[in-house]
């Protein structure tokens, strides 16, 4: 079918043109022409899958038809006002309201946006045709976010589409064949107790109060606060003495009108992680009502995870840092703003004056806003004249910017979700998306059931995207690169490469063939314990796929051979022809919110915003003349070498934001050592981390909620976050405490708004030129490179990749053998995130219902080794590396094999923390830590114990997949009668009713 | 050279200072707006004079309670037709054309009026007078109005 050609249809005897493979629902309603359709009201979930309402039928070529399940065809004729349509949908609104209460206006749903209340209302619903029948089930409050009501849910069955075919957990489904449908969760348990991930897209999909955020209960409406004993009476008044829908509906329409002055809506970017979610915010006074996403959202859509949608308590926690402290001697002591700053001010002015410029080392964060890292950079840079900055990215993700660079000449993203969801192959490398990017994973997971999409997974631990691969591939630990380079081989040996697209647009094709003649089936064989059928399996593969996007992230990165790695896959891209068109390209998967965002604006010892080498002559003097200061050509040191340094002497004080650097930093033992050497260290944060225990000067910041700014995420893709809640107590913006600092030096700024920061990080960095706060408001992103009319690019390399002679460049690398502590070190240790909790967990831990679902870490063990140890779940262990140890307890799981363990890294008590273990090794070329390069020894401690994990923690679930909501299932019960079957034998006469207009 | 350290010495207000800086903040707002503040002032003690702010405050303290006898009350099959019955009348209002009540009202007053009058002679009509009176243009005019009134209402209650 050729899309975008157009159509010639007639509706209500007019004529307009609509686009092919457009349904008529769709088509009626870019007309601008309503017809009712509560459960095609979420676009994601596909307009004419769920069919379940029946409240869009319309007459079609004289037939009763559903808007949403038929698609228009040439001189189609469509009327949506006859009174056969009304009768239909009057029929279909009967029946629902047979299944729903409606007491607007003490209801927390009455918000504007309810759609049930939309129909009816629109549909003119003056009485109950059907008396509303309560089901015989009680509400389920189990579960510590949201409720389901029965009484109230319509069986639209929306939730089950979102739970089955976006979130892809499977969990929700109708059971249409009992005498009273609901909703059940996995085989009919208690929410708690299902397999439920806590997402929140069932909440945020349902079309009336049936799911609601626990949060928002008797706390939205005017009246809804009342309680039970006068409520329900009131309930039953209104419905008897109602004279028909409308009064109520207008009643209901004023209070709903009443609510938006005391609940504000503000868009926010989400914090967790770097898929970049954006969605509306609710609060009312400085308490949060919910997240409520919108399927305009560029990056989500309707979509979040546990931490999006319902981890943001940490902003009214009672331990938020609410004014500056000063160490003075054993104790932290309040102090005002004004003395923090001088103190600062004179400390570091005093370091500067006696060491020299790069004796003091800052560090910036990828959980703060470009214009905060934008300004932090320029803070070291102008005014203390050093280039020791660094981010956290350095942690992660800078080997595989590194490596991209080095191949297509951009440290990003190659394109966006869209691109990765229409791939024909995904290949996730040493990734675990459906934990660390839940909602991207959702698109791969969709695509994976629905639409063909086939998966690789390598990975040591089989997480959940490897259980729906078409492929899980487990080889040795750090031997990607060897696979990787030997399935190139195996390819170009086999003349399956894209010769054309090497030709004109890859240089060094000759010298990288040369440089795979190691790489043979044989070694890789030897060296990755993978069979040579199952490499040529993968190469086939791959050969077949018409596009292919390969994923990965700090299973490739945190490695001694990181980079090499990055660039081995995106060598295999290039080979494979699979960069710069639609549905291909290397997707490093950013782990923080605005890990791109730090990188980008220049908080990197070598790099300028947007870049540009700092050793460049041109390039600083433009910095130079627009900041009134001389800058420093030498590159400074990362956050890896700043620790070195303090330990040798050589940085004596250090100003770090928001980093958790005394516990995700690797082998901490080290670190803290370094800290102690200080002379003069400042931390500002929103809590009172482990790292300001080692601080002279604390600051409060104020969270993502509290302030103005962008994000960047994992596509490039800028994102306006807005201000919600004032900052608590005297915390401020970092950029504010950024600006008065600098000011206490007398460098004279003057920003306003985070709008001016970003208007000068425009002016002078090339790739951000046409970015703007105008350009962003609302849901409008922009995807850099932006040029200067507001065009931007979220596909790379369409026309030229990122050198000077728009080819790229075919990048050789060897296999660097991971790190190995020694052979008394028998169990290989794995570690990253887990899907509920967000870095050392200062944020999520305060969540009750996040902490309900996971209280602790725990360290998982295959059931091979733990019976070997003679231990079970709940055992208590002590795990020792060359430097340090920790106690954690067991879970026994069959994710992990053999001597392999995973230890979660979210930990706010160093007993737990699994960096006492890990080393300062490092990626050779970009310093990142080899945390996932460490064996240790494991000692019970107890051989049993309490579990880590809750019972009701959704990893002992049951998920039901299906195809989606099976409305088939529905119209198979004998008392189903299809409404143009029940017009018909109602004898409705054709043809227009009696009407005033 | 600083160890990690976990204690915070919270400078906590004592009580004393804390309300000496509540109570400041309380009398910059009340300067603020010392007119409204004033007339207020003024306000609330004619509701107290007239014992209205006690009954308030009854009222709020036993919100609960009230509301649900409130409730027992209200949620009554008579309560619910009264309720009813006066939604009706209000809806019956609303579709009346002003013109014509008026007419109407106008047309009812005066018949009083002349009701009245006449009843005071204490006259008698016969069957034949009935029949005489009907010819008066006055009274059939009324009479007319009267059956095309009945004729809607019968109709009025066909669709119904």
């Amino acid at each position: 079918m050729a899309a975008g050609k157009q159509l010639k249809i007639t509706i209500n005897e007019e004529q307009y043109s609509v686009n092919n493979g457009e349904t008529v629902f769709e088509a009626v309603r870019n007309q601008k022409i309503y017809v009712p359709g509560i459960c095609s009201t979420q676009p994601d979930l596909g307009i004419g899958v769920i069919q379940t309402c029946d409240t869009c039928f319309i007459e079609i070529n004289g037939e009763l038809k559903r808007a949403c399940a038929t698609k228009v065809e040439d001189g189609m004729e469509i009327k949506t006002q006859s009174n056969n349509v009304k009768e239909a949908q009057h029929e279909a609104m009967s029946r629902i309201l047979e299944n729903h209460e409606l007491y607007c206006t003490v209801c927390d749903n009455n918000n504007g946006n309810c759609e049930v209340h939309n129909a009816a209302e629109y549909l003119e619903v003056e009485h109950q045709e059907y008396a509303f029948k309560a089901k015989p089930y009680p509400a389920d409050n189990s579960h510590p976010f949201y409720r389901y009501e029965p009484d109230q849910c319509i069986l639209c069955g929306l939730c089950v589409e979102a739970c089955q075919n976006l979130q892809v957990s499977e969990v929700l489904t109708i059971d249409w064949e009992r005498n009273a449908p609901r909703v059940i969760w996995d085989n009919d348990v208690p929410i708690d107790e299902s397999s439920c991930v806590s997402c929140g897209h069932c909440v945020s999909v349902c079309p009336c109060n049936a799911l609601m955020e626990k949060s928002m209960l008797g706390e939205a409406g005017y009246m809804t606060g009342i309680p039970n004993d006068v409520l329900e009476p009131m309930i039953n008044l209104t419905k008897e003495v109602e004279p028909g829908y409308r009064e109520i509906l207008t009643i209901s329409n004023i209070e709903a009108t009443m609510r938006k002055d005391r609940i504000e809506r503000t868009k926010t970017v989400c914090t967790y992680c770097g898929v970049g979610c954006s969605f509306e915010v609710w609060t009312k006074d400085r308490e949060i009502l919910k997240i409520q996403p919108d399927p305009a959202a560029p990056a989500n859509g309707v979509s979040t995870c546990v931490k999006g949608k319902f981890g943001w308590d940490f902003v009214n926690s009672e331990e938020r840092l609410t004014t500056p402290l000063i160490r003075k001697g054993e104790r932290f002591v309040e102090a005002t703003w004004e003395e923090a700053l001088s103190l600062m001010a004179s400390k570091m002015t005093d370091i500067k004056e006696t060491h020299g410029n790069d004796s003091i080392g800052f560090i910036a964060s990828s959980k703060c806003s470009n214009e905060e890292n934008y300004l932090f950079q320029k803070l070291a840079r102008s005014v203390f004249g050093t280039n020791n900055i660094d981010n956290c990215s350095r942690y992660c993700q800078t080997p595989a910017s590194t490596g991209l660079m080095r191949t297509v000449g951009i440290g990003g993203d190659a394109g966006t979700i869209e691109d990765i969801e229409s791939s024909e192959l995904v290949l996730v490398v040493g990734a675990n998306p459906a934990e660390s990017h839940p909602v991207l994973a959702t698109r791969i997971k969709r695509a994976n059931k629905l639409f063909n999409q086939k998966l690789i997974v390598f990975d040591l631990r089989e997480n959940e995207l490897a259980q729906r691969a078409d492929l899980f591939i487990s080889p040795k630990p750090g031997t990607d690169l060897v696979w990787l380079n030997a399935i190139a081989k195996y390819i170009i040996d086999k003349d399956w490469h894209d010769t054309d697209f090497i030709e004109k647009r890859v240089n060094n094709f000759e010298d990288f063939v040369d440089s795979l003649d190691t790489y043979t089936l044989d070694y890789a064989e030897d060296k990755t314990g993978l069979s040579k059928e199952l490499l040529i399996k993968v190469a086939t593969i791959i050969h077949e796929a018409k596009s292919m996007c390969a994923l990965w992230a700090m299973g490739v990165t945190q490695h001694k051979g990181g980079t090499d790695t990055s660039t081995a896959i995106s060598n295999l891209l290039l080979v494979t022809g699979n960069y710069g068109k639609p549905g291909t390209g290397g997707y490093p998967l950013r782990g923080h919110n605005n890990v791109q965002g730090a990188s980008d604006f220049g908080t990197m010892p070598e790099w300028l915003p947007g870049y540009e080498s700092i050793e460049d002559d041109k390039i600083r003097a433009r910095y130079e003349e627009a900041w009134g200061t001389t800058l420093p050509k030498e590159p400074g040191y990362n956050n890896h070498e700043v620790v070195e340094a303090i330990q040798d002497g050589k940085v004596k004080a250090m100003y770090l934001f928001g980093e958790e650097m005394g516990l995700v930093d690797s082998n901490i033992n080290y670190v803290h050592t370094a800290f102690e050497k200080l002379d003069f260290f400042v931390v500002q944060d929103i809590f009172f981390s482990k790292t300001a225990q080692f601080a002279d000067v604390v600051l409060p910041a104020a969270p993502s909620l509290e302030k103005d700014g962008t994000f960047t995420n994992t596509e490039r893709r800028i994102q306006r976050f807005h201000k919600a809640l004032e900052p608590l107590g005297e915390s401020k913006p970092d950029w504010e405490i950024f600006q008065n600092f600098a000011n206490k030096l007398g460098a004279n700024w003057n920003y306003k708004h985070p709008g001016e920061i970003m208007d000068e990080a425009a002016k002078l960095s090339p790739i951000f030129a046409g970015v703007s706060y105008s350009r962003l408001e609302g849901w409008n992103s922009q995807v850099w490179p932006v040029n200067k009319d507001g065009s931007d690019t979220p596909l790379l390399y369409e026309k030229e990749f990122g050198f000077e002679d728009g080819k790229a460049r075919l990048f050789a690398v060897e296999w660097t053998p991971p790190y190995e502590p020694g052979e008394e070190y028998d169990l290989h240790l794995n570690n990253g995130r887990i899907l509920e909790h967000f870095h050392e967990g200062n944020m999520t831990y305060r969540s009750e219902g996040i902490s309900h679902k996971v209280p602790e870490p725990w360290l998982e063990v295959s059931p091979e080794l733990a019976s070997k140890r003679g231990i079970k779940t709940g055992a208590l262990v002590r795990l020792k590396s060359p430097y340090g140890e920790t106690e954690i307890r067991v879970w026994v799981t069959e994710q992990v094999k053999g001597k392999q363990l995973y230890f979660p890294m979210h930990s706010m008590e160093e007993k737990s923390a699994v960096n006492k273990l890990t080393s300062s090794y490092h990626d050779k070329d970009t310093h990142t830590p080899n945390y996932k390069e460490m064996d240790v020894k494991m000692e019970v401690i107890e051989p049993s114990g309490p579990s880590p994990i809750p019972e009701i923690n959704h990893r002992f679930g049951n998920p039901q997949p299906q195809e989606g909501v099976e409305v088939e299932r529905k119209w198979e019960r004998e008392n189903f009668t299809p409404i143009p079957e029940f017009i018909k034998r109602k004898g409705v006469e054709h043809g227009e009713s009696d009407q005033a207009n | 050279m600083a160890k990690a350290i976990k204690q915070i010495d919270e400078s906590i207000l004592t009580p004393d200072q804390q309300q000496a800086s509540d109570l400041n903040e309380i009398l910059e707002k009340l300067t603020e707006n010392k007119e409204s503040i004033l007339i207020l002032l003024e306000i609330i003690e004619e509701l107290h004079k007239f014992g209205i702010l006690d009954i308030t405050k009854g009222m709020l303290r036993t919100r609960h309670e009230l509301g649900i006898l409130a409730m027992e009350e209200l949620d009554k099959p008579t309560v619910h037709d009264l309720v009813k019955s006066g939604i009706s009348t209000f809806n019956f209002f609303t579709k009346v054309d002003p013109d014509q009540l008026n007419t109407l009202l106008n047309g009812a007053s005066e018949g009083l009026k002349n009701s009245a009058e006449q009843s005071q002679k204490d006259e008698k009509l016969g069957l034949w007078g009935l029949a005489k009176s009907i010819r008066d243009p006055d009274v059939n005019r009324s009479i007319t109005t009267m059956i095309h009134f009945l004729q809607g209402m019968g109709q009025g209650m066909k669709t119904k």
